[in-house]
């Protein structure tokens, strides 16, 4: 939505049919097969794709992307926005619920807005929001920018035009949450149930904005690959979300969601920009072909910015004759192809992965020449995964992002020493009587708009 | 089933079943003064075939009380009629059967005729009065209220209707005005429609309460049991049902329901209650409100259908499993579910047996759907296939739209593009040349 015109949003009292044409029935459990554990129940925190999966499952925004990518009220009734695009003003549907009975109000709005700048890879989302520095500097608790105006009304500042404001606050990690004394509380669809070692139940709220799920519940599991495939295969489960083809099920492919990239350090002085020539000269096809499932080379740092703006070209130096490659797990076959790559151009890398989950602070800690880490975009919109790329690298979630988002693209390869490698999407593999499968076009997947069509015994 | 020489039968034995029963009270009610001549007018709206074993009945019951009775038949003005008789009073009836087809309704004019209307002279009899009662209805009026089969076409035909911009998500036939109209409950309003499409008129959806919303639309509808020229209607999330009145082609709210009205036919309005959050009926069935009333289940139910013109079956209720139960006037199984129903569905009389049939969409989602007539069991046989329709069926609805005294169904199929194709199911020979 552009910040030159007000944008007004003007609540749907019923939601569209999940498919025209066809009514969906209600009924049955879900069993869902995730890529790996979901590491967060807290959306803010939520990095992985099984970590989106379970924050759209549990959580509510604002503000949802639909099928043909606009966007309509999820929570809030009404968004209005100035001309200019920097005060908006967020009216909440009356009578909504948390799961634990609390009233969704205007103070969680400013409260969950505020702890994506305290906590959380997503501070991206809020950075345009007034006294968001404060807040993420520790100065402040509450943003400055974000004042409650009663209990369903919420105004919100922003301290520069961010045309892509709106749309932030549709993305998962975005979800308006509830902090009481049991703990972190969602409005999501679903209610977390039962939590073991291996699997997550969830269970279906009939306060969620959009009505109750269809399905009376879901089971989230993540064996590994070959687990999930035999399970789907024999019945076992009804949902596999998992980048690998399976014989014999339909799947759908969402966008783009998953990205490879490394990070030169800078610690590498003179020889970080010959390095990151080195590992861009690799073939990305072939290191894609190491990523599970239809993934693609990433030509530029987002999928859909093929034609990016050229990075210039690194000065000529010498290369490193050693050096630390930290690796995120998921990443191990990349990551050791790479090794090899680079060992035919005289470098020695010593390969050290880590969990999914424990990347962010080993790279925070700095004792890494080049890092290779996951992103899971939680936006569809480029300016936005623009963001969300710069403080996954390190960058500043706060700066800026400029408005042609393939210069932005460029600009933050150089300053931030990125080599993009390979992205997959979220491939979902279904059993035939699985029905409603729809990916949005920011790659999310609502398991509450997913039904079952009821078992066909007896005589017709 | 040959339904005229049972009618006969019916008649003949009418004087020892409820009919006899009323005829009795009526003659009770009118016999209080000296014995007088009296001229009957019998009519019977919707149940036709009551009126003349009734009036031969009451003709029988005054007789034996010493009034000289004699019905009147032909067009002219009963009044003048019964003057030109010679009749001193003039018992005008209407019979009805209410209570969803268990009661038989009676309401007795009683008139005395004036002498001479320049001098305002009345006979010596008392003066006008208002009789009203009802007896419990009995299997032999019922058959007679049920209306003569009439020449049918060898098989229903499907014909398209009209279209319609908005998505349909409830319908029903409203009969008994000038002419048969279309309801269609849309998301945002209901609609009144001529069987040529015309928007007669239309009633805003009701603001929608604060709080959770419903993962789809859903609203239910019913142009029968409510009162004459009256429907119910309400969409899934409104706390209340709304009852319309249909007078002047117009809309116009009378009063509130406390229950969804799922369904209405000749047995009466079926009542019940939307899922919470989903936009699904709960398995509450009721004939009327009761707010102490359990669910039968915890199931959940897709639809209901009430048969215009009940038989043994008199109401549908479609499950989550796509089988549709078949139930009698009290709501007991009136036979084994039927499989494979889709959302669209009604009970009609499409042959004009006395007995409905099942109309039934597909249950499974596809690029086309077709219509089955299903006769009903045991066994149930499929005794009429449609050819492809474009879209998917998800409401239908019977009642006589042709006006040759047998059921129609109507139905609507969800196009691309978020309208709707509304179809003719008719046995109508009209219909099936067009």
């Amino acid at each position: 939505m552009s910040p030159g015109r007000a944008a007004a949003l003007v609540g749907l009292l019923a939601a569209a049919p999940a498919a025209a044409g066809v009514r969906p029935r209600p009924g049955g459990e879900l069993r869902v097969l995730l890529p790996a554990a979901p590491a967060e129940l807290d959306p803010a925190r939520a990095a992985s794709p099984a970590d989106l999966v379970l924050a759209r499952a549990l959580h509510a925004t604002l503000l949802e992307v639909d099928a043909a990518g606009e966007l309509r009220p999820a929570l809030a009734e009404r968004v209005t926005a100035s001309p200019d695009g920097r005060e908006v003003l967020v009216r909440l549907r009356a009578g909504l619920r948390f799961h634990d009975g609390s009233p969704v109000t205007a103070a969680d709005v400013a409260e969950s807005l505020a702890r994506l700048l305290r906590h959380g890879s997503h501070a991206w989302i809020a950075s345009a929001v007034e006294g968001a520095d404060a807040v993420r500097g520790g100065r402040a608790r509450s943003l400055a920018g974000a004042r409650p105006l009663g209990e369903l009304e919420v105004a919100v500042s922003l301290s520069r035009p961010e045309p892509d404001f709106l749309r932030a606050l549709a993305a998962a990690p975005a979800a308006v949450v509830h902090v009481g004394p049991g703990g972190l509380s969602g409005a999501g669809p679903f209610r977390l149930g039962e939590r073991t070692a291996d699997a997550i139940r969830l269970l279906p709220f009939e306060g969620h904005h959009r009505g109750r799920p269809w399905c009376d519940g879901a089971v989230l599991a993540w064996p590994d690959p070959a687990a999930a495939a035999r399970r789907l295969a024999r019945g076992g489960a009804d949902l596999l979300l998992r980048p690998e083809p399976v014989a014999g099920a339909a799947a759908r492919d969402g966008p783009p969601l998953l990205l490879a990239l490394a990070a030169v350090s800078p610690r590498l002085g003179a020889a970080a920009g010959p390095l990151r020539a080195a590992i861009a000269g690799v073939d990305r096809a072939e290191l894609a072909r190491l990523l599970r499932g239809p993934a693609i080379p990433l030509a530029a740092l987002l999928p859909q910015l093929a034609a990016a703006a050229p990075v210039a070209a690194p000065p000529p130096g010498p290369l490193p004759s050693r050096l630390a490659l930290v690796v995120a797990a998921s990443l191990r076959p990349l990551a050791e192809r790479l090794q090899v790559k680079l060992f035919d151009r005289g470098i020695r890398a010593a390969v050290e992965a880590v969990p999914d989950a424990a990347l962010p602070a080993r790279l925070a800690a700095g004792a890494h020449d080049v890092a290779l880490l996951p992103v899971a975009l939680a936006s569809g919109a480029p300016r936005l995964a623009l963001a969300q790329l710069a403080q996954a690298l390190g960058g500043d979630p706060l700066a800026p992002v400029e408005a042609d988002a393939a210069a932005a693209a460029a600009r933050l390869e150089e300053a931030l020493a990125a080599v993009p490698l390979a992205a997959a999407p979220l491939r979902a593999a279904a059993r035939p009587a699985v029905q409603g499968l729809a990916f949005s076009p920011d790659g999310g997947l609502d398991l509450a708009d997913l039904w079952f069509l009821p078992d066909r015994r007896g005589a017709r | 089933m040959h339904l005229l020489p049972v009618a006969l039968l019916l008649a003949a034995s009418a004087d020892a079943g409820a009919l006899g029963r009323a005829a009795e009270e009526v003659a009770r009610a009118v016999v209080d003064g000296p014995p007088d001549r009296v001229s009957l007018r019998v009519a019977a709206p919707g149940a036709e075939g009551l009126a003349e074993p009734f009036a031969a009945a009451l003709a029988a019951a005054l007789g034996r009380r010493g009034l000289a009775a004699a019905p009147l038949r032909g067009r002219e003005p009963p009044e003048a009629a019964a003057r030109a008789a010679g009749a001193d009073r003039l018992l005008r009836v209407r019979l009805a059967l209410g209570a969803g087809g268990r009661d038989l309704a009676v309401a007795v004019e009683v008139l005395p005729l004036r002498e001479s209307f320049f001098l305002q002279a009345y006979p010596a009899t008392p003066g006008a009065r208002l009789i009203a009662f009802a007896v419990p209805a009995d299997a032999a009026a019922l058959a007679l209220a049920r209306p003569p089969a009439t020449a049918r076409a060898a098989a229903p035909s499907l014909v398209p209707l009209f279209a319609l911009p908005e998505p349909v998500l409830a319908l029903a036939v409203a009969v008994g005005g000038d002419a048969p109209a279309i309801l269609a409950a849309a998301p945002g309003a209901l609609l009144l429609l001529s069987a040529a499409g015309e928007r007669l008129a239309s009633r805003p959806a009701p603001e929608a309460p604060p709080g959770p919303g419903r993962r789809a639309p859903a609203a239910a509808l019913a142009a029968a049991g409510f009162g004459e020229g009256r429907l119910a209607w309400q969409l899934a999330g409104m706390p209340r049902a709304e009852v319309l009145d249909l007078a002047g082609g117009r809309l116009e709210p009378v009063a509130e329901l406390a229950a969804a009205p799922l369904a209405g036919g000749g047995a009466g309005p079926l009542l019940g209650a939307f899922a919470p959050g989903l936009p699904l009926y709960q398995d509450l069935l009721l004939l009327r409100a009761d707010a102490a009333a359990r669910a039968r289940s915890p199931r959940l139910l897709q639809g209901a259908a009430a048969a215009p013109r009940p038989g043994r079956a008199a109401f549908a209720v479609l499950r989550a499993d796509d089988a549709a139960e078949v139930l009698g006037r009290d709501l007991a199984p009136a036979g084994p579910p039927v499989e494979g129903v889709g959302a669209a569905f009604a009970l009609a009389d499409l042959d004009g047996d006395g007995e409905p049939e099942l109309v039934a969409s597909r249950a499974e989602p596809g690029e086309s759907d077709e219509v089955r007539v299903v006769r009903l069991g045991p066994p149930a046989e499929v005794t009429f296939r449609s050819e492809p329709v474009a879209g998917a069926l998800l409401a239908a609805a019977a009642g006589d739209l042709t006006g040759d005294g047998v059921d129609d169904v109507v139905l609507a199929a969800a196009v691309a593009g978020g309208g709707t194709r509304l179809w003719l199911l008719s046995s109508d020979p009209r219909e099936a040349a067009r």
